[in-house]
């Protein structure tokens, strides 16, 4: 006899399935959206699509940012021999700065928020957990020293895109601001080519190019290198604004500034583990404006912690074999503040001439002495603006 | 599988067309593919926890089964005994072992003796309290003769673990469960349609009103020594909005789930916080499990029928402290239930405990004074209670108390004084619906209105959970009982 289910429990099924259509449908529309757009991709997705194009630049909206997920997928699928790892601040490093080694470079960039992520890097680097590059080049910031900053490391945390609960407070924030909605409807009707004329993945790269580039490098904002290509004066483009951020004594620079010898002793010892593993490792201690440098050596309460970070830390890493590339403001390398994306971003014009730098630092049987550096120098000389070594195609238009 | 989960929610459509489609084949099937899903619903937990089930089931079946069989009451006593001794063995292992073990050192080093008694960290299986007091009521009614011993083991061990009251109740009695299980159930759209309307309203409690409470409540009650007395109120005033919703949403989710499977569970709360003293508190308040302890053990330690008043409070006391101690191994809870065993006294000496059996207010719309009274007063007690549930320790239930009488009661803090009131709306939400519906099963019984007027209001309810719901995943408190 074949089973089959009652009328009265199909048209039970039929009635629910109604009532629940038209909510089914929000979502469903909303999750396309997001997916069409690319806001929605998972990490390896992005990486295939930014293997197949590689002039694509990737950069979500709604769904958190988490570098950590997208970087740490980069570096295990591409296995660079070249790796840069550290802040925002370091994101401007780029692989044809690399070139011949353009497919060995990676920029991880973002990944490393305090010394706990660098420690949990070293832990993944040990255990096999992400291959290990021939030479790691690792930015630090100087509140990765400061008592009570940041103890947690995100490294482990999961990608967002597959966790309903944010699905459902993307949708719920989408659908309650008009703004949002808006922006996602106008993101799903652009054109897949962001304006810089790159492929876009993801609503922040559709609208305004601002995005990581196929190497882990970061696009800047297209206004913001128009506006530099019309006239090149530095603007603090932090909101708000790293020099305030400073005189107020806001986070990162909150107080009290003391430096925590744990935290110290944390980044030492995950370097040497790093070093020890058999890498090239190369610290680099990211730059601040002219102005924001005067401000924190003005500063008589961060005095002790950021004279530490400046004078005593170089020192330290340096006794214990490690190479160090101290640079802290633009006039170091006889530049101006507008090398700088803001109060303590470099522009990656300024990274150029950092790499230079790490590349006399290198040994003779360095990976980097491969690195062609008359073509580097002949693509600093000629920059198109001090934020970018190419101009924007928009501007030609 | 919590029911609040994204697992649950393809769980349950599945399981319930599959089963439904087995309405025509023998009984045995449907119990089988109802055991069958109990134990993945358990089992997605921890797997191992099947194995503690089904010792339990089996004790009680087998118990059951040769009580059955035997007049001899020295051998019906004896067997009761071992298998209550067992059940309820396996219970006070993993609940109360630790907590035992480390009363007698304390106690011990106070006499000035400092023992060193190997203690071992036990986990506590989701849900063990309940199952094993249902496996436990069957055998008590079959030793009584109030049920008669089932030889259908499928049908009893999927009585013992049907999942939708499996961890947190309402917990089943043989007389009333037991028999549905040994009757084909046929599909009923009526009962489905109201089931599915109570899931949504416990959905709701639970996801919108109880786990938007918790930050606020816990915040009050970690930082208690910098908040004044109305603020203490406030908080434990949520807390009971918490808890209620937290649990009342969770046996409405179970007694719908049932209702969709053809099962009627026993109603465990019918609007509690309209009581007008503590005895009908009771009535309204985990009815599963107040008329369990009445049923197994406030009557056979002699319950009202006593020469004296004086036993007949005692035996209340007792069974209000040994429900104390049920919610968990902690001073606490046992606290708590003297507390509730202390407030009947007063209404047994005034032979008022039995008062109040009718509805609250019935035909009006709003309370008289004197029932608006006694509802404020009851609830006021209530809190008090709530207090020691819901501290971390007796010093911190005593720390919140000292700070109730001590601290100024004109003191507001002016720093985030809108985030402590950001729970009022559903304070107030809640109590104005539940008052409406006050006479009905649930509060989303509304089967009467226009098929307009209660899709908008599903609607409405729908969209207040995917809109106002806590993102934080949030568990039913009851699991941890």
């Amino acid at each position: 006899m074949k089973e089959s289910a009652p009328p009265s429990l199909f048209s039970f099924a039929l009635r629910v399935a109604l009532f629940a259509l038209p909510l089914h449908c929000i979502v469903a529309a909303l999750e396309w959206m997001l997916w069409h757009t690319g806001d929605s991709l998972p990490a390896a997705q992005i990486h295939r699509q930014q293997g197949l194009v590689a002039e694509t630049l990737y950069g979500r909206s709604y769904f958190s940012q988490q570098f950590n997920v997208y970087k740490i997928a980069g570096i295990r699928l591409r296995k660079p021999s070249i790796l840069v790892i550290g802040s925002s601040r370091v994101m401007q490093f780029r692989d044809l700065m690399f070139a011949p080694l353009q497919q060995e470079f990676y920029n991880a960039g973002g990944i490393l928020q305090n010394s706990s992520d660098l420690r949990a890097f070293t832990e993944m680097v040990v255990e096999g957990k992400i291959p290990s590059p021939r030479v790691l080049i690792v930015g630090i910031d100087p509140w990765w020293i400061k008592k009570g900053y940041g103890e947690a490391t995100w490294l482990y945390d999961p990608d967002e895109v597959y966790s309903p609960a944010v699905h459902v407070s993307v949708m719920r924030r989408i659908l309650s601001s008009g703004r949002q909605l808006g922006e996602l409807l106008a993101g799903y009707r652009l054109p897949a080519r962001a304006p810089s004329g790159h492929l876009g993945i993801g609503s922040l790269a559709r609208r305004n190019s601002s995005g990581f580039r196929a190497d882990g490098s970061k696009h800047p904002p297209l206004d913001v290198l128009l506006d530099c290509a019309k006239s090149p004066v530095y603007v603090d483009r932090e909101s708000p604004p790293v020099i305030q951020r400073i005189v107020r004594h806001s986070k990162p620079f909150s107080l009290p500034a003391t430096v925590d010898e744990v935290q110290v002793e944390r980044i030492v010892d995950s370097l040497k583990t790093l070093k020890n593993q058999g890498m090239e490792v190369y610290t680099f201690l990211p730059p601040f404006s002219s102005e924001a440098f005067a401000a924190l050596d003005q500063d008589g309460e961060m005095e002790k912690w950021w004279r530490y970070y400046k004078d005593t830390l170089p020192l330290l890493l340096k006794r214990q074999g490690l190479e160090v590339i101290s640079i802290n403001r633009p006039q170091d390398l006889g530049l101006d503040d507008t090398y700088m994306l803001d109060g303590f971003h470099p522009s990656e014009v300024f990274i150029a001439r950092v790499t230079e730098r790490l590349l006399d630092l290198a040994q003779p049987s360095s990976l980097l002495k491969k690195v062609d550096l008359t073509l580097l120098r002949q693509r600093v000389n000629n920059a198109a603006m001090p934020l970018s070594l190419e101009m924007p195609s928009q501007v030609n238009k | 599988m919590p029911f609040n989960s994204l697992a649950f929610s393809i769980f349950l459509p599945l399981v319930f067309f599959l089963y439904w489609t087995l309405q025509n084949r023998p009984l045995v099937a449907q119990n089988c593919f109802i055991l069958i899903a109990s134990y993945i619903f358990y089992g997605w937990w921890n797997w191992r926890f099947l194995l503690l089930i089904c010792t339990i089931s089996f004790v009680a079946f087998t118990a059951g089964k040769a009580l059955s069989v035997t007049d001899n009451q020295n051998r019906r006593k004896l067997l009761l005994s071992i298998s209550l001794c067992a059940n309820l063995g396996i219970l006070g292992f993993f609940k109360y072992y630790g907590f035992f073990v480390e009363s007698f050192m304390a106690s011990m080093q106070g006499l000035g003796m400092h023992l060193e008694l190997r203690t071992i960290q036990v986990i506590l299986p989701i849900g063990l309290s309940f199952y094993t007091f249902q496996a436990v009521g069957y055998v008590i009614d079959v030793y009584q003769r109030r049920v008669t011993a089932t030889d259908e083991a499928v049908a009893f061990f999927a009585y013992v673990s049907f999942f939708p009251q499996l961890v947190a109740g309402p917990i089943g009695r043989a007389s009333q469960l037991l028999p549905q299980f040994l009757a084909r159930r046929q599909f009923n759209t009526k009962e489905a349609k109201d089931g599915l309307r109570q899931i949504l309203w416990g959905l709701f409690k639970k996801m919108v009103i109880a786990d938007n409470l918790v930050p606020t409540v816990e915040t009050i009650y970690r930082d208690y020594h910098q908040y004044s007395g109305p603020i203490l109120l406030l908080g434990t005033m949520y807390f009971a909005i918490q808890v209620y919703c937290d649990f009342s949403g969770y046996s409405d989710i179970a007694i719908g789930t049932a209702r969709l499977f053809g099962f009627r569970l026993m109603q465990n709360f019918a609007f509690p916080y309209f009581s007008r003293n503590m005895a009908e508190f009771w009535r309204r308040w985990h009815i599963s499990l107040s008329t369990w302890f009445r049923d197994y053990v406030y009557i056979p330690l002699g319950g009202s029928r006593t020469r004296s008043t004086a036993r007949h409070l005692a035996n209340l006391i007792v069974t209000f402290t040994i429900s104390g101690l049920w919610h968990g191994a902690n001073w606490t809870f046992i606290i708590w239930g003297v507390v509730h065993g202390l407030y009947y006294v007063p209404l047994v000496l005034s032979g008022r405990h039995k008062a109040y059996a009718n509805g609250i207010a019935p035909g009006r719309l709003l309370p008289s004074p004197r029932e608006a009274v006694q509802m404020s007063s009851t609830f006021l007690l209530t809190l008090f209670a709530w207090i020691f549930f819901r501290a971390n320790s007796l010093a911190h239930a005593t720390g919140i108390i000292g700070r109730l009488w001590s601290s100024n009661w004109l003191e507001w803090p002016q720093s985030h004084s809108g985030q402590l009131l950001n729970g009022l709306p559903y304070v107030l939400a809640l109590l104005a619906i539940e008052w409406g519906q006050r006479d009905k099963q649930h509060a989303l019984q509304i089967e009467a209105m226009p098929v307009w007027g209660r899709w908008a209001i599903y609607y409405g309810v729908v969209l207040g959970i995917f809109f106002f719901s806590a993102t934080d995943h949030v568990p039913f408190i009851y699991f941890q009982f």
